[in-house]
């Protein structure tokens, strides 16, 4: 094991993580019982990922204040001065507000034309709809008496045309307002307490009290992780992995090195933004065998 | 003149071999060290790792002393082997005595893996790594170490590139490593 190799494959990280089979791991440690600077980076590598780990468990790294990019520490004056405030800082927060003011109004303003605009187009397009719909009544009259000339059907012909044309034009402008509006809020919230939720494995799940093979979760709106504890796994491998593939059989994600914790339980946490609402098929394997699989259905 | 030169290893193997008590203390100087991670890494636990190190090293020595090293170039593989062999019987113990009583269950399995690695200078290092940290390398840490989501996952959720995201551990890791030692060194 060389140097190059180690750091190309991140092998350190690889070590701490419990991820390099028994035969790379013993390779690595008689690698770093010879080399100082690969035992230093170990060393550096497992406490900082513990306290990484322990940060994240007790939502220290979640709530943590904001980076240097939100919050630059040259904006903050060392020593208040409040000579320096009367002359610049006062008008200058006058200022701002001003400006504030004034951006408020204009968004306001804005918003109000956009609305209008809205209604407008909402109303041209029930009058042009409505106005398509009489004329082709009234074509399809004229062709059943025949008595229109041919004139007459030509003319009535065009101006449905011209009707079908406005209604995609005005169809055309408020897809484009729709793109335009503001995607909704996603700041995300810090995490109190995750869901906890126990499923059980098919050909089991009633013991869930449910009566059919599908474990029904409700996870809160506001969680954005939630925990799973999976029932009857089948114990006896050293870790395990898990497969969660949407209704559609398509791959969402996997998890890998899942271990059972001091009580046997074998529980995984899972993101929202990944695992949304809808039905998921969950295959769990050990050292590459299908040991169990899951049906987990979100109401929300 | 074993004190003030640094010794290899074929100095260190010759010199237990002749019985010589500063080569001992020598190979112990550099090794220790060593030893106590890979005992902490293999069995999560500071008395256990205390125990293998010291079982190690009698080990070591009694074979040296009785010249079963034939390559003493190898003196570093041959301490793994040993160390790895200890831990081994360690785990087996440790099996043993869990399988008597739940109060005894417990109280071997109540350090998380983690926690062994966990000290105040940890704590404080990290804390003041997080705080240079910008809100989005912040969540890729947490994802990646205490959620284990692959990096495409992460890369597609956080919206950046892959090569962004081994970047910015090794700026994360390399800030924290710095702070820990300068805290270690006060």
């Amino acid at each position: 094991m060389t140097h190059q190799q180690i750091h190309d494959n991140e092998i350190i990280e690889q070590y701490v993580l419990q991820k390099l089979s028994p035969a790379d791991r013993q390779a690595f440690q008689e690698h770093y019982f010879e080399c100082d600077e690969c035992f230093a980076q170990a060393n550096s590598a497992a406490r900082f990922i513990a306290g990484v780990r322990e940060a994240s468990k007790s939502g220290v790294l979640a709530a943590a204040g904001p980076g240097p990019a939100a919050l630059p520490n040259r904006w903050t004056p060392a020593v208040f001065n409040p000579g320096w405030a009367r002359v610049w800082a006062m008008p200058a927060l006058a200022m701002c507000l001003m400006l504030a003011v004034a951006l408020i109004g204009l968004w306001a303003l804005s918003l109000r034309r956009q609305n209008q605009l809205l209604v407008q187009q909402t109303a041209e397009q029930r009058a042009t709809s409505e106005r398509l719909q009489s004329l082709e009544a009234k074509i399809r009259e004229l062709k059943a008496s025949d008595s229109a000339s041919q004139g007459q059907k030509e003319s009535l012909n065009a101006e449905v045309a011209r009707l079908k044309e406005q209604l995609a034009a005005t169809e055309e402008r408020e897809s484009q307002v729709a793109q335009l509006r503001p995607p909704p809020n996603n700041l995300q919230q810090p995490e109190v307490n995750v869901p906890v939720r126990n499923i059980y494995p098919l050909g089991d799940a009633q013991r869930s009290g449910g009566s059919d093979e599908v474990n029904h979760l409700n996870v809160e709106r506001g969680a954005r992780t939630f925990d799973l504890i999976l029932g009857d796994y089948q114990p006896g491998y050293s870790s395990y992995r898990l497969e969660i593939r949407d209704s559609s059989g398509r791959l969402v994600t996997t998890r890998a090195g899942l271990k059972p914790d001091k009580n046997g339980e074998l529980s995984v946490r899972l993101n929202r933004t990944i695992i949304a609402k809808g039905q998921y098929r969950m295959k769990l394997y050990g050292q590459g065998k299908s040991v169990a699989e899951y049906i987990i259905e979100l109401s929300q | 003149m074993l004190q003030s030169a640094p010794l290899t290893d074929r100095d260190l193997v010759s010199g237990v071999e002749r019985g010589d008590k500063l080569a001992e203390s020598a190979l112990y100087e550099k090794y220790s060290d060593r030893l106590y991670f890979l005992a902490l890494s293999e069995l999560h636990s500071r008395e256990d790792a205390e125990d293998v190190r010291a079982e190690t090293f009698m080990r070591v020595l009694l074979a040296l002393r009785q010249g079963k090293l034939r390559k003493p170039d190898s003196l570093s593989s041959f301490i793994v082997g040993i160390a790895l062999n200890v831990v081994r019987e360690s785990r087996r113990r440790r099996l043993g005595t869990e399988s008597l009583t739940d109060n005894e269950l417990d109280v071997a399995g109540d350090a998380s893996p983690e926690d062994v690695f966990l000290d105040k200078e940890v704590s404080r290092s990290l804390e003041e790594t997080v705080k240079q940290l910008k809100p989005r390398e912040r969540e890729f840490l947490r994802m990646y170490y205490y959620e284990e989501l692959p990096k495409e996952e992460i890369a597609r959720v956080l919206d950046v590139k892959e090569e962004r995201l081994r970047l910015i551990k090794s700026r994360a890791l390399k800030r924290f490593r710095e702070i820990y030692e300068k805290l270690k060194r006060e």
